[in-house]
């Protein structure tokens, strides 16, 4: 199937530019593997958050990959300046934060602070999946309001950002 | 590009309709049938491929994390560099370990990142809890153990949560009276 997609006008992915975020060379490097692996084509890959801003001054990407923890700015610090600063290269902009710290306030920590999706390092690739198919087939209304500025924090499916289905629990 | 459509609320906020531009811009296709379980197994096999190479690697963190120790041990003091290095590389075993495969690897470094954390100030005891924790790290990685490591696994993280729970130096003390 995916060759058929492929062999009819060419790669319908390789039109995605996706920027990864992590301080970690072996975490980035694995990430932009299994991408590419996806059908992902353009991928950029920064150090930290100030880093990835420049990269957003230079040229318009379509999603971000982010760690949290980071040297000069950390993956919350990012985000906070993306959603909410004046200057902010992107508003909108879907991310998908990877984080080992993944206790639930760290991710309330995260959803608050405008992520798209969470996702918990270490990750298996069939949940790096599941993220990426919820941002483009599942995107959610976007909230400006003085205190958040993010996609809409209620889910209709139920679901937490991390993914799991808080109904249940 | 479309200028996006929102509402305002009474209270000045602006909700922007869902954005599928993204869907879009693949020509509407459904991601699901790019990415399939087929591709998903193919990017899982260049993980696989990488283990041996992340063992080795990894050992160069620990012997880093080593360094930040025995840097921190000198004066123990929470404020140098050496101490977030230490809690730096701990918190990124725990977070590539589980990727390869090494389960037990990522619980040591959490244990040891969580422990870390919950200080507020390291003695002797508290140092040597650390230094164990990174012994087995060292260990776990030498001996390619992979997974919980079965019972003995089991065995060294019963022992951890048991030397990391005695700690009186906890910023949070949940005491029986709560």
């Amino acid at each position: 199937m995916v060759q058929k997609i492929k062999s009819l006008g060419g790669n319908p992915l390789s039109k995605i530019a996706v920027l990864c975020v992590d301080n970690d060379d072996r975490i980035s490097v694995l990430l932009k593997r299994i991408l590419e692996s996806f059908g992902f084509e353009d991928i950029t890959v920064a150090h930290n958050g100030r880093e990835a801003l420049s990269r957003l001054d230079e040229r318009k990407y379509d999603l971000i990959i982010s760690d949290w923890q980071m040297e000069e700015m950390d993956g919350i610090a990012f985000i906070n300046y993306l959603r909410k600063n004046p200057r902010s290269p992107d508003f909108f902009i879907p991310v998908i934060m990877l984080s080992g710290r993944a206790e639930m306030h760290n991710i309330k920590k995260a959803r608050d602070s405008g992520i798209t999706e969470f996702l918990a390092k270490p990750f298996e690739v069939t949940r790096l999946r599941e993220r990426i198919i919820s941002v483009f087939e599942r995107p959610r209304e976007f909230v400006f309001s003085g205190e958040y500025s993010g996609p809409s924090r209620r889910r209709k499916s139920g679901k937490s950002p991390d993914g799991k289905d808080r109904r249940k629990e | 590009m479309k200028a996006p459509k929102f509402k305002t609320k009474p209270d000045g906020t602006r909700i922007f309709e869902p954005d599928f531009a993204l869907k879009e811009k693949i020509g509407g296709i459904n991601i699901e049938k790019l990415i399939t379980p087929e591709v998903v197994k193919a990017a899982e096999e260049i993980i696989n491929q990488g283990k041996e190479r992340f063992a080795e690697e990894i050992l160069t963190d620990i012997r880093g994390l080593r360094n930040s120790y025995r840097e921190f041990s000198k004066d123990a003091d929470m404020n140098t560099g050496s101490f977030g290095q230490m809690v730096d590389t701990a918190l990124n075993i725990k977070s590539c370990g589980g990727m390869y495969g090494y389960d037990l690897a990522t619980e040591v470094a959490k244990s040891l990142f969580e422990f870390c954390m919950e200080m507020d100030h390291f003695d002797n005891k508290s140092l040597q809890i650390i230094n164990i924790h990174i012994d087995a790290l060292e260990k776990i990685f030498a001996y390619k153990i992979m997974g919980l490591g079965g019972k003995k696994g089991e065995e060294v993280l019963s022992d951890l949560a048991k030397l990391t729970g005695v700690s009186h130096h906890k910023k949070e003390e949940i005491t029986a009276e709560g």
